[in-house]
């Protein structure tokens, strides 16, 4: 098991490589690079701008700038935001609390729904509830989930006015302890039932998937044919073995705890790292963006080996047959 | 090693197949698949309106009227009027032109890069296989929505930008895909029969080997129009997409936001948006019948 993990290990590190120089790269592609919007420009003049280019290496040869900001990274010294100044993890760290907030609520809530959902209807499979859960599987799969959100809010905030719209609690409240606690869950309200939404739509069908495969398992018959109760069956037999896919899944989900969702922070102004990432993109703030697009790609790379190790420790078989 | 995620189980559970693997069996199946059906049938609907409707429709997309605007939807606008007075109904089939052109171009790019990789691994193997796959699990980890809007804003705004950023980063199921197949298609008998023959590579691959993975290849097309309408879409919501005045879906759902919140002009937003949903439902639906009607094995 150990050099199992090891190897998984030994391919991630050149994998992030070839992840950073691909991003390193699609940057280097802006025209004119980060100081375009400077150049040509008033008091700036040409020497200034060539101090510049210096401090930031942007006269050496692309290769040797990768080289350069990757050693930084490694370092730590992820650089400081063009726009505000302040240190790239420094914003992100700033940013993250609303991500967090939104995505784990979001993530613990579809675990909740989504198990139940996929195991019924995989123990119910051709009944009505099953084509129905199947449907809405593939609507909300199909929703644009901005427009989800759009009419959501337009019917329980503006015609109902159940719900606050944007933001994470309201500034003019002055509410403090509970009353604070009551008023950013009551914000969180329209953001999280989006998530949720379309979360569970793309992960019910895997567990349905995952229980049915486990219920044609010839264990299951033995266990039926030991006298075991069905309930038992399905329950210990059965749901153990199903969970063992489902929990890769889920691993996979991880990812969003740090990137959220950009569509949703965006449309219901949260300030997380999706709306940073946002803004970024529109004043061209390359140190943040960069550093948004590395701490995702480890994220995401850290998630599938995350994947595959808890896989491989809750199904033996899987390590033996991969050495 | 990445994306240890299992392939997504198909959307409706048919009955249980007990036709033969023919193309006559296939149809079979195929028709069986009632809501599959009825949703390609729908999607042509709506690709034929989106084509022919703004000739059909009474209104220039474009002409403004002031006397007419912000009108609920009524008998002669079914869709209601923007706040410059222009028929929202075709505006949306004109905006559905470029949403759905966007998405072909997108799936056949894809398909050409994933299919090229794809082949070229599975049938090369050894070293070449291992630096392709390596390759696809670097795209597979990268962060692509983040990308895109990356990519788009610096490298600029056009159809072609959209589209081949977009199909940069969805190629890769299609290539795991191709090469599975090919992997298990070289090792059959009428591939060394046709080496035998003289055949070369580029013909055993091309003539023998890809015809016999088509199936896979087609519904991973059909679904990439699904991916890359909904990304198209987001893109142009958050208003770094395509700009007017090319109208998307998207980008009027992006226009739509402030009528939509603060005037509650809710058709301004539930149109553009029910045509987003529907196109990308009706695919979906659309190729999971395929799926099934091509591996009746799938469940």
């Amino acid at each position: 098991m150990a050099s199992f993990i090891l190897r998984r290990l030994a391919t991630s590190v050149p994998l992030l490589l070839l992840i950073s120089a691909l991003i390193f790269a699609l940057l280097q592609a802006a025209p004119g690079g980060p100081l375009a919007g400077s150049e040509g420009g008033n008091s700036a003049g040409e020497a200034a701008m060539q101090r510049l280019r210096e401090a930031w290496g942007l006269d050496l040869p692309v290769w040797q700038q990768y080289l350069r900001w990757l050693w930084l990274v490694l370092q730590g010294e992820w650089g400081q935001s063009f726009n505000s100044g302040q240190p790239v993890l420094e914003l992100v760290a700033q940013r993250l609390p609303a991500t967090l907030q939104l995505a784990a609520t979001s993530l613990v809530l579809s675990a909740l729904i989504v198990l139940p959902l996929g195991i019924w209807a995989a123990l119910r499979r051709r009944s009505a509830g099953d084509y129905a859960i199947s449907a809405l599987a593939v609507s909300g799969m199909s929703m644009p989930i901005f427009w989800l959100a759009l009419m959501l809010i337009y019917v329980f905030s503006v015609r109902l006015g159940w719900f606050p719209s944007t933001g994470l609690s309201d500034p003019r409240s002055g509410a403090s302890g509970w009353a604070l606690a009551i008023e950013r869950v009551h914000h969180l309200v329209l953001p999280v039932a989006c998530f949720t939404l379309v979360t569970v739509a793309s992960l019910v069908r895997y567990v349905r998937g995952a229980m049915l495969d486990v219920l044609e398992q010839d264990y299951l018959r033995t266990a039926r044919a030991k006298g075991v109760s069905e309930s038992r069956v399905v329950a210990w037999h059965g749901l153990r073995n199903a969970l063992i896919p489902v929990v890769t899944v889920f691993t996979l989900e991880l990812p969003r705890l740090f990137l959220g969702s950009v569509v949703i922070e965006t449309i219901f102004a949260l300030p997380g790292v999706g709306r940073l990432f946002i803004d970024s993109v529109s004043v061209r703030d390359y140190p943040v963006l960069m550093g948004v697009l590395v701490i995702a790609s480890v994220i995401v790379v850290a998630s599938n080996l995350l994947a595959d190790v808890l896989y491989a420790l809750l199904d033996p078989r899987v390590a033996v047959g991969a050495r | 090693m990445s994306d240890t995620r299992p392939p997504a189980p198909p959307v409706v559970d048919t009955p249980d197949a007990k036709t033969e693997a023919t193309a006559e069996g296939m149809w079979q199946r195929l028709r069986r698949h009632r809501a599959g059906l009825w949703a390609g049938v729908l999607l042509a609907v709506i690709v034929v309106a989106c084509l022919a409707g703004p000739w059909l429709s009474p209104y220039d997309a474009n002409r403004i009227d002031v006397l007419l605007r912000d009108r609920p939807p009524s008998a002669a606008h079914w869709m209601g009027t923007d706040e410059l007075g222009r028929d929202q109904l075709t505006r949306v089939l004109v905006g559905g032109r470029l949403s759905l052109i966007t998405g072909l171009a997108t799936m056949l790019l894809a398909m050409l890069i994933g299919v090229s990789v794809g082949a070229l691994a599975g049938y090369a193997g050894g070293w070449v296989d291992g630096v392709l796959m390596r390759i696809v699990d670097a795209f597979f980890s990268v962060p692509g929505l983040f990308v895109l809007i990356v990519a788009v804003a610096t490298l600029g705004v056009s159809f072609w930008t959209i589209a081949i950023t977009l199909a940069l980063l969805n190629w890769m199921s299609t290539a795991r895909l191709v090469r599975g197949s090919i992997l298990s298609l070289k090792a059959q008998d009428f591939v060394e029969a046709a080496r035998v023959l003289g055949a070369g590579h580029g013909r055993i691959v091309w003539h023998h080997l890809l015809p016999n993975a088509l199936g896979p290849i087609v519904v991973s097309a059909t679904l990439g129009i699904a991916t890359a309408i909904l990304a198209e879409s987001t893109l142009s919501f958050l208003g770094l997409g395509f700009q007017p005045p090319d109208a998307t879906w998207g980008r009027m759902l992006q226009e739509a936001q402030v009528p939509v919140l603060q005037d509650g002009h809710w058709w301004r937003g539930f149109f553009p948006g029910l045509a987003i949903f529907l196109t990308v439902l009706c695919v979906n639906f659309f190729g999971d019948a395929l799926r099934d009607a091509f591996d009746p094995r799938s469940r």
